[in-house]
């Protein structure tokens, strides 16, 4: 009984954890302006992050090394060491975005504006860093982040015309108005959105966190291979809204507060209570695994001792780093750039990084010096290589998009 | 590279239109959260940043309309109508946010009228400089 209970609130959690202001944002922008039209790329991005989910999770179980450590080992010091920065940076713009999502939520519940939630949020986001035992910070996030299934109820709510909308999704098109390089650019992005590289360091350093060893990979597997995609079919959710309500009105997503919009049409403000609390706890779930994300890349490459597991004066150099990405993001954000565009290119760099620690995975989930008998069978290794290719051909198009499309405006 | 060059080689028309699609969302946009806010379904906090971010989102869009350089006659009655329609909007949707504070229901039934004429005039302005 309490091992289902386990499973239960694993998947439960998968599901809770899997959005964050990224995805949020970038599948209102889309379905705001190419309504289903971009939901294989969701689709995809969720069989993506679920085989890399799967593989570093493996790794870190079997070997009890995480994403950063074999990084080094196996590139070495110095062609390792550009990998670090540039997942390090994307990791600091991403963990920017989440607080700045905190700060705009709570814009939203209170209508105080959001830059004066900006230290209120940090200061928040480190006590759970430091305060909190790791499973309780990431069982909360991710239960309470649970409410936003409210996006998949106010879909039925709005009752919408569903031959229309499996139609948008069974055959894209470009909408008029729009250009098939910005079509590409946010299908990069949504890519982007949905295969978040911090989510693997965060899930590889969890395995570490919580001791896992061989006998927990049947759990984490399905936690894995079940919540995700039921989390992400909240980001189609998310896109089915603002291709109901604000494509038709002319509407194009630029803020948080045109997101929730749609719930409210679709449920008054009991949904929109429930969507305030799941953004909320979406993007502040986000936020301590980003921040956790930026002290495991540092302290994990640099030898440093790290963990939560560890008391704060154990590990002070993994923590003094997490308060350092605290500050440095309250510091972007209090210069006044706009956390939603912080966000789109958050998700688009991400796409760009992604094959940086990707491509190390794949090599070790493939080594049967390191993986024994857990070496990835012959149908994880065909998706890994398809995937491979996908991922390739998004971080080199990524750029050249982003110049053409002007960011996708 | 064939791509690059097309996309900085449209003249004004594509920045103009821009602007002017953008202002017509921001206007729909607050048009939306006003009566989500007058029916009961949305809050007035809602509402209120919404205001605020729809107001921010035109004023970015009436600078980069006014930052556009025509080069001539054409162009510049084409940015002059594009920039008298942006200061409209913005007049509503100030409008719009003081009834906020306040205003009968007859005049948040008017600010969101005005709303959506604004709206629809600036999409038809889109639409008609579409390179």
């Amino acid at each position: 009984m309490k091992k289902l209970l386990g499973l239960a609130l694993g998947i439960l959690t998968a599901i809770g954890g899997f959005v964050d202001i990224g995805d949020l944002v970038t599948n209102a922008v889309v379905g705001s302006r190419f309504g289903l039209g971009l939901v294989w790329v969701t689709l995809l991005g969720i069989v993506g992050i679920c085989l890399f989910a799967q593989m570093s999770g493996r790794v870190a179980a079997v070997s009890g090394r995480t994403t950063f450590e074999i990084i080094r080992e196996r590139l070495g010091p110095r062609a390792s060491a550009s990998n670090l920065a540039a997942s390090f940076l994307i990791n600091l713009m991403t963990l920017t975005a989440e607080v700045g999502g905190i700060a705009l939520t709570l814009q939203l519940a209170s209508s105080v504006h959001y830059l004066a939630w900006v230290p209120v949020a940090a200061v928040a986001v480190w006590l759970v860093v430091w305060r909190v035992k790791f499973k309780i910070l990431e069982n909360v996030a991710g239960l309470l982040g649970l409410t936003l299934i409210v996006f998949a109820v106010a879909l039925f709510m709005l009752n919408p015309d569903w031959p229309q909308l499996a139609g948008q999704a069974a055959a894209p098109t470009v909408p008029e108005g729009e250009e098939p390089a910005t079509y590409w650019y946010y299908a990069v992005a949504l890519f982007g959105a949905a295969m978040t590289p911090y989510e693997v360091f965060f899930f590889s350093s969890g395995a570490v966190e919580e001791k896992w060893t061989v006998k927990d990979l049947n759990q984490s597997r399905v936690n894995v291979l079940v919540g995700f995609p039921l989390g992400g079919l909240l980001s189609i959710a998310i896109a089915g809204c603002a291709a109901v309500v604000l494509l038709p009105a002319q509407i194009g997503v630029t803020s948080l507060s045109q997101v929730v919009l749609p719930v409210a049409q679709a449920g008054g403000k009991l949904a929109l209570a429930f969507v305030l609390v799941g953004i909320l706890a979406a993007t502040f779930g986000a936020a301590l695994e980003t921040t956790l994300s930026s002290g495991y890349t540092l302290a994990q490459y640099f030898g440093w001792s790290w963990g939560k597991f560890r008391r704060p004066v154990q590990a002070a150099r993994f923590h003094l780093t997490m308060i350092v990405g605290l500050l440095i993001g309250v510091a972007v954000l209090m210069t006044g750039v706009d956390p939603v565009q912080v966000t789109e290119y958050s998700v688009v760099f991400s796409a760009i990084a992604l094959p940086l620690t990707y491509i190390p995975i794949l090599i070790i989930a493939n080594d049967p010096e390191y993986m024994g008998e857990r070496v990835n069978g012959r149908t994880t290794n065909l998706l890994g290589t398809v995937f491979l290719v996908v991922i390739l051909a998004a971080a080199v198009a990524a750029v050249p998009l982003m110049i053409v499309t002007g960011a996708g405006s | 590279m064939l791509l690059l060059i097309a996309a900085c080689s449209s003249g004004i028309s594509g920045p103009l239109g821009k602007s002017a699609d953008e202002a017509s969302s921001a206007a729909s946009s607050l048009a939306l959260a006003l009566r989500l806010e007058t029916s009961g379904r949305a809050t007035a906090a809602v509402a209120e940043t919404t205001a605020e971010n729809m107001l921010d989102e035109t004023v970015k869009a009436y600078q980069s309309a006014a930052s556009q350089e025509p080069s001539d006659g054409t162009e510049l009655a084409r940015q002059q109508e594009v920039l008298q329609a942006l200061d409209r909007t913005l007049h509503s949707l100030q409008a719009a946010r003081l009834t906020l504070a306040g205003g009968s229901a007859a005049e948040r039934e008017a600010a969101v009228l005005d709303l959506e004429h604004q709206a629809a005039e600036l999409s038809r302005l889109g639409k008609e400089l579409k390179p």
